[in-house]
């Protein structure tokens, strides 16, 4: 319950044990009540009052427990969204490093390309005149096509 | 009496309480947060082959790095996927 959730745990114990033992406890009072017969009026009052106590203590120790289970539930769940959240930053960590060591790969794969084309350049423009059309044809191919 | 009543009320004005536990979005590598560059142009006053190859050539370099982050994006999603439904 959204109210008992905000007290401590110690708190809610000692109000519920403290119940239910009030309720024990002036149950059996009742009982040896008879034996002081200047207090025998009081005897069905306290025994009633008594058994309301332990009702609602036994009551309250059954919604004790349920709390107790759901605030081990929200522990737990805490704990698995920290584990998951740790899980989720190394994962992304290690998968920056390997986008790095792919880029760099890449990267100095295009530069040894490179070189070839500038020490290859006149070899290659020697039998080869490229025609405007060619270049225009691919220059419209890498354009991307925008609506 | 009145203030035991009051307070004996007050406890049964009570809603369920759901579990607490805020998520945080992960954060994708900064990496891949950018988007694929457009493709180099040719100079079209160039008659040369060389120049051709080698704006061709930078060309596939860039696929290779989109090709990259467009793999690291699937492994992303995959693993994120993974370690949130793992929470349970």
């Amino acid at each position: 319950m959204w109210l008992i959730s905000w007290l401590p745990d110690s708190l809610l114990h000692l109000v519920v044990m403290g119940t239910m033992l009030s309720g024990i406890v002036l149950y059996v009072l009742g009982i040896f009540i008879s034996f002081v017969p200047p207090a025998l009026p009081y005897k069905e009052p306290i025994k009633f009052f008594a058994i309301v106590l332990l009702v609602a203590g036994v009551y309250a120790y059954g919604s004790y427990d349920n709390e107790m289970s759901w605030r081990a539930k929200e522990a737990d769940l805490k704990h698995q969204v920290e584990v998951s959240e740790q899980k989720a930053q190394v994962a992304t960590v290690e998968l920056a490093n390997e986008i790095a060591r792919s880029n760099q790969t890449i990267k100095d794969t295009q530069a040894k390309i490179k070189d070839t084309i500038k020490q290859q350049a006149a070899a290659i423009d020697a039998t080869c005149k490229v025609p405007p059309v060619a270049i225009s044809t691919l220059n419209d191919a890498a354009r991307r096509s925008k609506k | 009496m009145k203030r035991i009543l009051i307070a004996g009320l007050l406890l049964l004005l009570v809603g369920c309480a759901g579990l607490q536990a805020n998520r945080k979005f992960p954060t994708a590598p900064a990496e891949i947060m950018t988007d694929c560059p457009d493709l180099t142009l040719i100079d079209p006053k160039t008659d040369k082959l060389s120049v051709v190859v080698d704006v061709v050539t930078d060309n596939y370099t860039q696929y290779q790095y989109c090709q990259v982050k467009v793999g690291a994006w699937i492994k992303w999603y995959n693993t994120q996927k993974d370690i949130f439904e793992s929470v349970k």
